[in-house]
């Protein structure tokens, strides 16, 4: 071998080793959102669900609290996923939404409109919670780009370890033991909470000087219309059963307006509390801004039984290969539902 | 605005020029640090163009909102055009001067010839006064003329005042002033060959990573190297990237972490006093030493990978045994070209050999001797502050520095006598000793340039020598500084870590050059240094909102 | 008497440092304040003219509620003890465990805060009822040119509302009927 093949070969490997360390460093780092703060592991989960949807809910708390895929699986057999994650902005949304649509075409599309109320860049831990878990695309650049706020800087979502780095003081077991493995903490998008706290009242909203909802936030809600008209996607949007974050009616009426001049179907779900059953002394586990796991079932059998009745989902029960996937489905959801009703017990 | 070395966009932009530089033709690389001088003058301006624009589109308006952001080219290229021509112009004078008592060496009298020469030199003093009038005129206009309207204003009624100008403080205005006019003296001198073509010049004004924090160079030193062609060499560029690294470690692992605890506890006076100024004056002291020799180590680090050789700006400084050695191991070429340029000529020009004859017939040798070293070294100190800032901090903290020097060096024979009896000038304690109080010595007359104003340093330092907390030491009350116990321990590492680098350079030792003989060695070395100015250093949106909490208190 | 001599030098020139500096230092706090160390390393440009160097955190428009200023933005943790026990409290936890959003009663005052950092900070301060006047001396009822002939030409108004803005905070006067319906300091996001 000549004398330029071997140093070759040395520069060689001295990168791969040096980009080896560098990278398991940075696995290493990166907060794996197992236990207590689980929503920062909700947008990965989903590349690790190999079946298709054909109901794809994008949105923030208001869904990934509220609705139950696994229920309205058992009890419809509509095959669902909830592409949700804290404060999950209306560009993120978008964003999620394109970036879904590389892996999968639903029926049926369904985006919450709270976050419609936000016109800019809130905050960069919900910005890191939303964005870390996406797959490399185009739309994740141009999600980045859509929600930094001022002090973020791209390239620490390029290289997290950047962001990161000072977590070496703060590592505990999780992260090692889940280096490279991460558990489900999700059923399909769903946070489960079964404990109660009820809800006592909320102070009253303060009236604002423009309740016009925000031109950024619309530009993203139009271009959720137009990617869903394309692809022949069925758009509807709601507004989730809880009363607080307060949804001014002057915002509702914006909506309203919006979903008639488009064509869609919009639902605004809070003055339907009574029809769909909640009882906000037992079916929130947060006095009343989300639902628990019971009002959450409540909530998911009325839409199965109403919005989503006559839209001509399948009925996949009888579909042996998905009914088996969801099966196991079922069993990972009744048993944390056992265990967190077990803890509460005692 | 130029960019800050910590930057993500400075670091892109680093390796940028360093691509371009090896793999363009050698004929374009001094040229391309001409242009990169340039960019790296503007970049940060031009960023937050982009920035806005992104936000608000790009529009024509707003561009032309931005022009007058970019004044601060104006005045580098003024001090840069000014310079080049006069140095030319006094260089031809001096030419014709030659030529002319050449040619008319026979036909002209002892005395023509002496008259032809004084008037030659007359000529060449109005030029280089001129220039360095203008110069420093712009110098002064643009960072003292507020200072000067502030302290007018003290003397005047409120409904008098004279508001203060809306001046724009251009970025390294000290630094590339002294540089062009360190190289304009040394031209008036005929120390140095005026330059021939205006835009090596140009970029010896404003080689980019000098233009910051210097150090100052001299235009022999570095056009030696600037402006020759340079091959790509495995070594240098190690070298240099080693250097890099280390100023990056000095200044991101240390000297961006303690200063958060320096700023909570010099903005906090009235909370933080008694042994708390203890402890700022000695965080401040290891913060300012990693800050400004890790700046200066990235600086010729960079310099080193482009095979170019700046002068070095520190000698290990707190290893010093007086303040006089201190300063001429500290920021070295600022020191050196306050002696050569200022101390030197004040100390010889007419007004002040006169005042030193007058002073020797009328006060005796004793004084006498000593009034003009004394003047000069005044003069001398007093401008080394009023050029490290517009305030009356960094006077007082100049005038300090005159204040202990003079007294040491009065105390001088009494040391000699101290020492003579007692045989400790060869012990090592005693070094260590003296070492140390050198460093505490510096350390607080630099408080000046830390608490807000002057009266209250003196009441600071008051109260460290008179209340004795010794309580925060052990209650907890050093981790509420904004720093906590895992800062404590990377500190206390990344200290002990400086402290063996400098003793081991100390003795005599070349730690680059040792490394190197085993290139495995020096790779892993360096491929560690990295991950741990990743993982440690304190940038980053985790730092930020800390120094944000620590704006609230 | 070489000794002595050095001595009164030194002293003469220390002591005038310190009367040419204390005469002079008074008035000069605005120039060093920002002194934070790194000045003898570095020069940055500063420009007075630009907006971004000054601390737009300083707003004007506050309330005065017991003795203590309130603006949005304000750290609120700090002075929620010395304000006393409010009337009413309510708080509600934001996603993923990022701290708290509280609200409080003083009165007809009501003190909104969002959390940063382990630190909350006024979001909003609102006044229901006329009992309570601005600092200024507007309250519920008031006509809208009661309200421009003491804080001048507003911001930003239409039919239902005024709004004057300052550094990072709104002062807003809610109309209905042409009268002051609520009045509202909000951060300027």
């Amino acid at each position: 071998m000549g004398k330029k093949v071997v140093t070759t070969i040395k520069v060689i490997s001295v990168i791969t080793i040096f980009t080896a360390a560098l990278f398991l460093l940075q696995m290493l780092l990166m907060p794996k959102f197992q236990h207590g703060i689980v929503e920062g592991s909700m947008i990965e989960e989903y590349y690790k669900d190999e079946s298709t949807h054909e109901i794809i809910f994008i949105g923030d708390c208001e869904l990934y609290e509220n609705i139950s895929p696994v229920t309205l699986y058992e009890n419809f057999g509509y095959t669902s996923y909830i592409r949700g994650s804290a404060q999950q902005l209306p560009w993120q949304s978008y964003y999620l939404l394109e970036d879904t649509l590389r892996y999968e075409t639903p029926k049926v599309v369904v985006f919450n409109v709270l976050s419609l109320k936000y016109d800019k860049p809130q905050s960069e831990t919900y910005n890191r919670m939303s964005i870390d878990g996406m797959k490399w695309s185009s739309s994740k650049i141009d999600c980045i780009n859509a929600s930094m706020t001022e002090d973020e800087s791209f390239i620490e979502y390029v290289f997290p370890i950047l962001r990161y780095h000072d977590r070496w003081s703060e590592l505990e077991n999780d992260d090692f033991n889940y280096l490279f493995n991460k558990d489900l903490v999700t059923h399909n998008g769903y946070y489960m909470r079964c404990d109660v706290k009820p809800q006592t009242g909320f102070p009253s909203p303060t009236p604002l000087t423009d309740y016009t909802l925000g031109s950024n936030a619309m530009y993203y809600l139009d271009r959720m219309t137009e990617i869903c008209k394309e692809n022949g996607i069925n758009l509807i949007l709601i507004k989730a059963p809880t009363e607080f974050p307060y949804w001014y009616p002057e915002w509702d009426a914006q909506i309203v307006k919006y979903a008639e001049n488009h064509n869609l179907t919009y639902v605004n779900y809070i003055p339907l509390q009574d029809e769909i059953g909640l009882d906000m002394s037992v079916d929130t586990y947060d006095a009343g801004l989300h639902l628990n796991n019971s009002g959450a079932e409540k909530f998911t059998m009325y839409l199965g039984n109403t919005l989503f009745s006559d839209l001509g989902l399948t009925d996949y029960r009888d579909n042996e290969t998905i009914s088996s996937v969801w099966q196991d489905k079922i069993v990972f959801y009744n048993e944390m539902k056992e265990q967190q009703l077990s803890e509460l017990e005692n | 605005m130029g960019l800050l070395f910590t930057s993500y966009e400075f670091i892109a932009f680093l390796l940028i020029v360093f691509a371009a530089y090896y793999l363009l033709p050698r004929k374009c690389q001094w040229p391309l640090l001409l242009l990169a001088s340039y960019v790296f003058y503007c970049m940060a301006d031009v960023i937050e163009l982009i920035k806005v624009s992104k936000v608000t589109g790009f529009s024509w308006e707003l561009f032309l909102s931005f022009l007058p952001r970019f004044r601060y080219f104006i005045y580098i290229l003024f001090t840069t055009i000014s310079t080049f021509i006069f140095a030319r112009f006094i260089e031809k004078t001096e030419n014709k001067k030659v030529e002319y008592l050449k040619a008319n060496k026979e036909s002209l009298s002892k005395d023509e010839k002496k008259a032809y020469k004084e008037k030659n030199k007359k000529n060449k003093f109005i030029l280089i006064l001129i220039c360095l009038l203008i110069n420093l005129g712009v110098l002064a206009f643009t960072k003292y003329t507020n200072f000067t309207i502030h302290n007018i204003n003290t003397f005047l009624d409120e409904s008098k005042a004279i508001k203060p100008l809306d001046i724009l403080i251009p970025l390294g205005i000290s630094f590339y002033t002294f540089q062009s006019l360190g190289y304009l003296i040394d031209v008036y001198r005929g120390k140095q060959k005026a330059c021939d073509n205006f835009f090596k010049f140009a970029l010896f004004v404003s080689f980019f990573p000098q233009l910051i924090q210097g150090p100052i160079s001299r235009y022999s030193d570095l056009s030696e190297t600037l402006f020759a062609e340079h091959k790509f060499e495995m070594r240098t560029v190690s070298y240099g990237l080693m250097r890099i690294l280390w100023g990056y470690f000095k200044k991101m692992v240390i000297a961006d972490r303690i200063i958060v605890a320096v700023n909570c506890l010099i903005n906090n006076p009235e909370t933080y006093g008694g042994l708390y100024v203890f402890v700022a004056m000695l965080f401040y002291a290891f913060e300012l030493y990693c800050d400004f020799t890790g700046g200066i180590d990235i600086t010729i680090g960079i310099a080193e990978v482009l095979d170019i050789k700046v002068t070095e700006n520190f000698n290990l400084p707190y290893f010093s045994k007086n303040i006089k050695e201190y300063w001429n191991r500290w920021h070295i070429t600022m020191g050196s070209w306050f002696t050569d340029y200022i101390f030197y000529p004040v100390s010889v020009c007419g007004p002040m050999l006169k005042l030193s004859k007058w002073s020797r017939k009328h006060l005796g040798q004793t004084i006498g001797k000593r009034v003009s070293v004394y003047l000069s070294c005044f003069i001398v100190w007093f401008t080394t502050g009023l050029w490290h800032g517009a305030s009356w901090n960094f006077i007082v903290w100049g005038l300090m520095n005159f204040v202990v020097i003079m007294i040491s060096q009065e105390l001088e024979p009494l040391y000699r006598k101290f020492h003579g009896r007692f045989n400790v000038k060869t012990k090592a304690w005693y070094g260590v000793f003296e070492i140390l109080r050198t460093i505490l010595l510096m350390s607080m007359i630099r408080m000046f340039d830390c608490y807000r104003d002057v009266p209250l340093t003196f009441k600071m330092v008051f109260s460290m020598f008179t209340s004795f907390n010794f309580n925060i030491f052990a209650d907890g009350s050093l981790l509420a500084l904004g720093i906590d116990g895992k800062d404590y321990i990377v500190l206390a590492i990344g200290f002990l870590i400086v402290l063996l680098n400098s003793i081991y350079k100390a003795k005599g030792n070349n730690i680059r050059e040792k490394l190197y003989k085993n290139p495995s060695g020096f790779t892993a070395v360096l491929c560690i240094l990295f991950i741990i100015i990743i993982v440690f250093g304190a940038y980053g949106i985790g730092y930020d909102s800390n120094q944000f909490i620590y704006n609230q208190f | 008497m070489k000794r002595i001599l050095t001595l009164t030098v030194t002293s003469v020139m220390l002591f005038s440092l310190i009367t040419a500096c204390s005469s002079g230092s008074n008035n000069n706090t605005a120039i060093t304040a920002a002194t934070t160390g790194n000045n003898e390393v570095s020069e940055t440009s500063v420009d007075s003219s630009d907006p971004s160097a000054v601390d737009t955190s300083i707003s004007e428009y506050g309330y005065t509620l017991n003795g203590i200023k309130i603006k949005p933005n304000d750290n609120f943790s700090d002075i929620v003890d010395s304000l006393g026990e409010p009337d009413t409290y309510f708080e509600s936890e934001s996603c993923a465990f990022q701290g708290l959003d509280k609200v409080y009663t003083y009165g007809s005052v009501t003190i909104k805060t969002y959390p940063k950092d382990d630190i909350d900070y006024v979001l909003s301060i609102e006044f229901k009822d006329d009992i309570t006047k601005t600092d200024e001396g507007i309250k519920i009822g008031s006509s809208s040119d009661e309200i421009t002939s003491v804080y001048g030409e507003p911001s930003a108004s239409n039919d239902s509302s005024i709004t004057y803005t300052d550094g990072n905070a709104n002062l807003n006067f809610i109309l209905t009927d042409g009268k002051v319906s609520y009045i509202t300091y909000t951060r300027v996001e």
